[in-house]
């Protein structure tokens, strides 16, 4: 499970997110929805540790790990991934050399052996397959000239292969057409087999995601602060009032 | 925000043999040094003759002060000569022991057997081996350090000699003219097709020493070969000087590519005139990597002096603390529809700086020249530093001329992006690098990118976090 306790966050010298609090049990879904600048991806990045988002206050934790003590890449291997609302395209790195080395990581905290290399491009190919890109992205460099559209699938195929205890989907749902919307939620779902305590956090504007990927609860985050909290039924009275 | 910070990185070429030469000059340069190099090789009086009017030349000009920092080099403190191994032998067996053991730490025969036509190496001041396979010699192909070449071809060596880099060329041009020793000879036969590259190996073992290596690579019409050199020195405290001239001429239709993997421990000023002349239809690729050196200034030039000739720069270069690489090209097109790519990549962490120096010139005569530039600086941290200093200077309408240069962003999002995924800063740091570089690694050899790669790695690891 993810807990999030009065945290909060700051750009620069700029507060963003006001303390900020969140429980997130396993095997469930949460979404968070906002109006643009509210600082939900700051939510995010902050989670996972990217340099230049500070936390000033507050704890977090993925199960037993609290992970604001944490390098980003040892919260990963802990098990926490976040899809990128806007990932940064990475020349001449294969997606298959990120993900080999970001999955031996991850397998060698968890005690597991390394995969071997035949199985882990098979796994890949499979992720690959279910979000619907062809297998030749795994020898593509990781973004370089790829769509939008595109580059939300890898993000996800890329969770797939990370065997997450906990993702986060930045607003997932920007750039993808409705075949790529159904296949966020075949991914999710597939996901959730493979792991059924996997915690998943939704970031988006449109409940039409929601078709998807059904939430437990949903939480409105304004001006830093979670203002509201609810079931479903809260983010389709936000669709059709807007955030008032 | 967070920056990456990088302790100096391991280098793997830093050991060191005993002193013992067979001959040295005294540390610095008069006229007595130049005539003590000259008489034990032996050499013809023109040769003699030549060196000293460019002692003369490199006592006059001043060191230049418009690119990196030269100013703590004490000239008066090289030694200029240093000779190990009475001569270049052709079989490793008789290469004294201790040298045999350096080059072969550094790997050179094996190379040899494997994947060259032939290879030579250089120790200090002197070749001390040197040998090309019995396939390319029935083709006269010749290939053989440039002391012997002067003895044994030496009509073809002063017919090209200085023709293209006279000492007055610059400051080092000049030291070298009056010191040089060494470097190799390449002569390639009309029509002939040498398919396997031929390799030098270049190592500086003296401490305060300076290694003066003078390569002529001739390449007649229609031929083609493919040059590589590699360099390495001990990590001494007190740095050296490796200021070497090349000369290459490539022929109607000839094609030359001549690759550098510079590798010079970080105390050594590697300060390098390289120059080509394409005539009509000849190609000349320079791929100039330079990873080693506290300083690098060098520019490889190509003058298109024939229709339709072409040059080819890939620049690459590695900058970490304590270094700065300031690499570049410089290609004049001279003739009507020559064209020519210049590709800089440049890296820098750990405080360490790169910049690029291009100049693309074009004349009345160089109708429908084409050139493009492309520079691209990746910068790992806040601390360190890239510039690019481009000069174009076309007095010819009828031509195009593209110069692009990246912003060199930091690398930083790129860097959190991976470590998200669960890589180390230092594995982070490494795949972007080697994305970065990819295509120019890309086009040198198999063997050769292989190598390169091993020793980015090399350069890259010690990143801390
Ligand atoms: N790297 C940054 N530097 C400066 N300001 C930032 C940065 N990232 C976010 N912000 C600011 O923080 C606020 C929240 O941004 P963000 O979390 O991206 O919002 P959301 O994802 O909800 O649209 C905005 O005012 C934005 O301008
Ligand atoms: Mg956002």
């Amino acid at each position: 499970m993810l807990s999030v306790k009065e945290l909060q966050v700051s750009v620069g010298e700029i507060e963003i997110l006001k303390g900020i609090s969140l429980e997130l049990p396993a095997g469930e879904t949460h979404v968070i929805m906002g109006p643009n600048g509210s600082g939900k991806s700051t939510l995010a990045h902050a989670l996972v540790g990217t340099p230049g988002f500070s936390v000033t206050a507050g704890e977090t934790w993925l199960g037993k790990t609290e992970l604001l003590a944490l390098e980003p890449e040892e919260r990963a291997n802990h098990g926490l991934a976040l899809a990128y609302q806007n990932p940064p395209a990475i020349p001449g790195v294969a997606v298959h050399q990120l993900l080999r080395l970001a999955r031996q990581n991850r397998d060698s905290l968890l005690g597991l052996p390394q995969l071997p290399l035949g199985l882990f491009l098979k796994e890949l190919r499979a992720a690959l397959s279910l979000v619907g890109l062809p297998p030749e992205t795994i020898e593509r460099a990781v973004h370089d000239g790829m769509s939008g559209g595109e580059r939300k699938r890898l993000e996800l195929a890329q969770l797939m292969v990370l065997k997450p205890e906990c993702i986060i989907l930045d607003e997932i749902d920007s750039g993808l057409d409705v075949d790529g919307l159904r296949l966020v939620g075949e991914a999710v779902g597939e996901m959730r087999r493979s792991n059924p305590s996997l915690c998943v956090l939704v970031i988006t504007h449109y409940d039409r995601l929601l078709e998807v990927l059904p939430p437990d609860r949903v939480h409105v985050l304004q001006a830093g602060h979670i203002v509201r909290s609810g079931d479903a039924s809260l983010a389709r009275e936000i669709q059709k009032h807007g955030y008032r | 925000m967070a920056t990456a910070s990088y302790t100096p990185p391991p280098y793997q070429y830093g050991f060191a043999d005993p002193e013992l030469y067979q001959a040295r000059t005294q540390p610095g340069l008069t006229e007595e040094v130049v005539r003590e190099i000259s008489g034990l090789k032996d050499e013809p009086v023109w040769m003699l003759e030549q060196r000293l009017r460019a002692l003369k030349t490199f006592q006059e000009k001043p060191v230049p002060s418009w690119g990196a920092d030269l100013s703590a080099i004490n000239f008066d403190d090289i030694t200029y000569f240093l000779r190990a191994h009475d001569s270049a032998e052709r079989s490793w067996d008789e290469v004294p022991e201790k040298i045999k053991e350096t080059f072969e730490r550094i790997g050179v025969p094996q190379a040899e057997r494997e994947y060259l036509a032939g290879s030579g190496a250089q120790y200090d001041s002197e070749s001390v081996y040197h040998n090309l396979s019995e396939e390319w010699k029935v083709r006269g192909v010749i290939f053989c350090d440039l002391d012997t070449a002067l003895r044994e071809h030496s009509e073809l060596v002063q017919r090209y000699f200085g023709t293209l880099v006279p000492a007055a060329d610059n400051t080092f041009a000049a030291l070298n003219s009056a010191v040089w020793s060494g470097g190799s000879f390449v002569y390639v036969p009309e029509g002939v097709h040498v398919t396997m590259p031929l390799q030098a190996y270049f190592r500086i073992n003296a401490q305060k020493a300076g290694q003066f290596e003078r390569t002529l690579i001739i390449v007649e019409s229609g031929a083609n070969v493919h040059y590589v050199e590699g360099c390495s020195a001990p990590s001494y405290s007190a740095g050296s000087l490796h200021a070497a001239v090349v000369e290459v001429f490539a022929a109607p239709g000839a094609r030359v590519r001549y690759t550098t993997v510079q590798n010079w421990s970080d105390n050594v000023y590697n300060l390098v005139t390289k120059r080509a002349r394409a005539q009509a239809g000849a190609t000349v690729e320079w791929v100039d990597c330079n990873l080693g050196s506290c300083v690098t200034m060098k520019y490889p030039a190509v003058q298109l002096v024939g229709e339709g000739a072409h040059a080819e720069v890939l620049s690459l270069a590695l900058a970490g603390p304590g270094q700065h690489q300031d690499a570049g090209s410089k290609i004049h097109h001279l003739a009507p529809n020559t064209t020519s790519t210049v590709t800089s990549k440049s890296v820098s962490f750990g405080g360490g700086r790169s910049s690029y120096r291009g100049l693309v010139v074009g004349n009345r005569a160089s109708k429908g020249m084409r050139s493009r530039v492309v520079c691209d600086a990746l910068l790992i941290d806040g601390v360190s530093r890239s510039d690019t200093y481009p000069t174009i200077d076309i007095a010819q309408p009828d031509s195009t001329v593209e110069h692009e240069a990246s912003v060199s962003a930091i690398a930083e999002a790129q860097l959190s992006y991976l470590r998200s995924r669960g890589l180390t800063e230092a594995e982070a740091a490494s795949l972007v690098v080697h994305g970065f570089l990819e295509p120019v690694v890309k086009q040198l050899p198999m063997e050769f990118a292989i190598e390169m790669n091993r020793l980015i790695e090399l350069q890259m690891e010690g990143s801390v976090g």
